[in-house]
């Protein structure tokens, strides 16, 4: 049931034509900004793509394979590098697969890249992790918000995961590197880590931050962690999951339900290229709907018995025919 | 980008951000001809701030030797060749000084770092070192260069090194703040010290690599940066011992050469120094000219402020401390009464000295330096505290003391 795979080469038919429908859509989301911003008012560019959240029967857990994942049709959201405010750059990633899913008061996003390193550690100053962000309106009004970090009367709400924090922060130098000595640290209090002391969302442990902005440089993570994350990298890809309950843990969040239609916009960071806050791949805003629709039910039972049946009569009928043949 | 003035630059220079509110500037004077590498400072600081988990490659302070050393690895060298690159053959200083507070040294046409980056995805031109160029605070010690034949003679030695002692600048227009994306970094009005607040931070580094001097360090267990802090409590006056007074930091207090003198200037709007030649570092600085800015053409307006070494090659020191190099070396070598008596009120007291006196004192001897005749007089030297109180009293000539036979004992 996979419609789009972004950068699937087998299936989409080869780079070029993928490159060709990327400009195309990265072009028509160029005229139709321009021309709403000629006439005066704010793209809600969700018209381009929409992203349907489907109602799912049982918990989709945070595994982002398989399971109702590989049931629904993924929406190819084209990336580009941020151009809007210092630093720019980060074009790493041309596309991302974006799915949703909701189930029992609880919404759930995926998004899957093409990164064939895995860039999970920040334990060195040139290392950089490879990281992923969804981002709504703060309010699922009509307004669509400025795309980098809001403005200050509409703000946004953003989900990040990284890659590095999922895998654990080592704490000390030989935990990281087995041939690191270090003698003794005499005093190891939270004191000695201001930015713990103060509680710097930085370093915690959680895989998944919650942040809020109204502007560049304004973006906060909120105290409460509302936000799971977990993402899996099968050699060339990653793929995350991202999941929270409906209602808004507070101010700058989005209230969500069954029946929202609100926007969502994707950030990826690729560690390896040492991208890293504005150095990011991004997609405008598109559509989130989160409707009714039931995810598809599962139809592989029904095709290995169709299979197997088919097979089966096949074989019959070979048969069949081989010995009523004279 | 906003149009601010650079003193030590002696013109207007592109900076993001327009001029804040100032009040008071945190400066030091340190005299390379007196230091002996023994990095004392170095562990004061690191004794004080930076021994924990994730903190092993930082030193906030280090001392590191000259021409070949570099706490990270050639990190002037590299920035030199990177503003060469794009500012190719400008890299100049022209015009005369006009010997005001305005333009000390002339004026530089070259392109600062900040102006450097117009143009490009970044704010500043800078790089981002790697983990193994941290790894020695003073990487090829004592290494000096060839020695000639003849020996090592004053004015210049033909074999010569010389130790860099390296904290934060506290800059004026500092290049870690300039290329923060989150607003992170701040400048306090009261003593213009530079702080990364570790509530804000989000480890992206872009400070490490816009530093030019490299004081804005990663963390990897926070996943922060961090850096020199001026032992803010002390500035404050919070340490119980300094009676509320403000307190030199750990490294000055520390040094066992006597090299270091750290205090706060008076500063106007434009970043400017008001005129106050009582207070010791503005009479080095500004009414002796003997202490210069290091590497003032990268235009951050930095804070420490070196009395340059006697013997080393002086196009080395031009290019490391701007065109005033030649007139403070002479100043040092042949030096007023009055610069005279204040260099002994080096490490004379932890209290930041406010202002200074000199009370004439008798002929102690009269030399010939250089085949130049010279009288060096037994003023007193006094220094003031910031409630006005006598700090320190020091004479020129250091009294000897015999102590008698009996008590000769190791
Ligand atoms: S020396 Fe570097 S870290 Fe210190 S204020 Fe200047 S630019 Fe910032
Ligand atoms: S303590 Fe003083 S003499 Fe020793 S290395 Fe530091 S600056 Fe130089």
């Amino acid at each position: 049931m996979r419609t789009t795979h972004a950068d699937d080469d087998t299936r989409t038919g080869g780079r070029a034509r993928r490159w060709r429908r990327r400009l195309g859509l990265v072009a028509t989301v160029a005229v139709v900004g321009a021309v709403a911003h000629i006439a005066g008012f704010q793209p809600a560019v969700s018209q381009l793509a929409t992203v349907n959240a489907y109602k799912a029967d049982a918990d989709p857990g945070m595994d982002p394979s398989g399971g109702p994942w590989a049931r629904i049709p993924g929406v190819a959201v084209p990336m580009t590098a941020q151009a809007t405010t210092y630093p720019f750059g980060g074009d790493a990633i041309p596309a991302v697969d974006v799915r949703a899913l909701h189930y029992n008061g609880q919404l759930f996003v995926r998004v899957e890249w093409p990164d064939s390193s895995v860039n999970d550690s920040t334990f060195g100053t040139t290392l950089f992790a490879d990281a992923a962000a969804v981002q709504f309106p703060a309010a699922t009004g009509s307004k669509v918000p400025a795309l980098c970090m809001g403005q200050a009367d509409t703000g946004v709400n953003i989900w990040q995961w990284r890659a590095d924090t999922e895998a654990g922060v080592p704490q000390t130098l030989p935990e990281e590197d087995p041939d690191g000595v270090a003698d003794h640290y005499p005093i190891t209090d939270d004191l000695g880590y201001p930015a713990r002391y103060v509680g710097n969302p930085f370093d915690s442990t959680g895989a998944a931050q919650n942040l809020v902005a109204e502007g560049f440089g304004t973006l906060t993570a909120t105290p409460e962690h509302p936000v799971n994350a977990a993402g899996v990298h099968d050699g060339n890809r990653w793929a995350v999951v991202f999941s929270r309950a409906f209602p808004s843990p507070g101010e700058g969040q989005p209230n969500l339900t069954e029946g929202t239609k609100t926007d969502i916009a994707v950030a990826a960071w690729n560690g390896q290229h040492q991208d890293r806050n504005g150095q990011k791949s991004v997609s405008q805003f598109v559509s989130l709907d989160i409707g009714d629709e039931p995810v598809p039910p599962d139809r592989t039972p029904w095709i290995v018995i169709l299979l197997v049946g088919g097979l089966f009569v096949g074989v019959i009928a070979s048969v069949v025919v081989w010995r009523i043949t004279p | 980008m906003a149009k601010v003035y650079n003193w030590q630059l002696g013109r207007e220079m592109e900076y993001p951000y327009a001029g804040g509110d100032r009040e008071r500037q945190f400066a030091a004077v340190f005299n390379i001809n007196r230091c002996i590498a023994c990095q004392t400072c170095t562990m004061a600081c690191k004794s004080t701030w930076t021994h924990y988990p994730g903190q092993e490659l930082m030193f906030w302070n280090n001392v590191e030797t000259k021409p070949y050393g570099g706490y990270p690895r050639s990190w002037d060298a590299k920035l030199l060749e990177m503003q060469e690159t794009l500012d190719p053959g400008g890299q100049n200083w022209a015009g005369t000084g006009q010997a005001d507070v305005r333009s000390p040294y002339g004026r530089f046409d070259g392109k600062t770092i900040f102006e450097t980056a117009n143009g490009t995805s970044e704010r500043v031109t800078g790089y981002l070192p790697d983990d193994d160029e941290w790894k020695a605070p003073n990487n090829g010690e004592d290494h000096g260069t060839k020695m000639g034949p003849d020996g090592a003679k004053l004015p210049v030695h033909q074999g010569w090194f010389f130790y860099l002692q390296r904290i934060c600048n506290h800059c004026s227009y500092p290049a870690c703040l300039a290329a923060c994306p989150r607003n992170a970094i701040y400048k306090r009005k009261e003593d213009g010290i530079v702080l990364i607040d570790q509530e804000r931070c989000r480890g992206y580094r872009k400070c490490v690599a816009a530093c030019p001097y490299k004081k804005s360090m990663y963390r990897p267990t926070t996943r922060t940066s961090e850096k020199c802090i001026a032992c803010y409590p002390r500035i404050e006056g919070q340490d119980p011992i300094s009676d509320g007074v403000p307190m030199e930091t750990r490294c000055m207090a520390s040094c066992i050469g006597k090299i270091r003198m750290q205090g706060l200037v008076q500063v106007e709007a434009d970043a400017t120094w008001t005129h106050d030649p009582r207070n010791p570092i503005y009479y080095m600085v500004h009414v002796e000219k003997v202490a210069l800015p290091l590497y003032p053409q990268f235009g951050t307006q930095p804070n420490i402020y070196y009395i340059p070494p006697r013997w080393a090659p002086r196009e080395y020191l031009r290019q490391m401390f701007g065109p005033g190099v030649d007139a403070a070396i002479e100043k040092y070598a042949n030096p007023s009464r009055e610069l005279l008596a204040l260099l002994q009120l080096f490490r004379a007291t932890r209290e930041v000295i406010f202002a200074f006196d000199v009370i004439p004192g008798p002929v102690a001897q009269t030399l010939n330096v250089g085949g130049r005749s010279r009288t060096i007089y037994d003023d007193t030297v006094v220094g003031y505290d910031a409630k006005g109180r006598e700090v320190a009293r020091v004479k020129v000539v250091e009294p000897v003391v015999t102590r008698p036979g009996s008590i000769n004992s190791i």
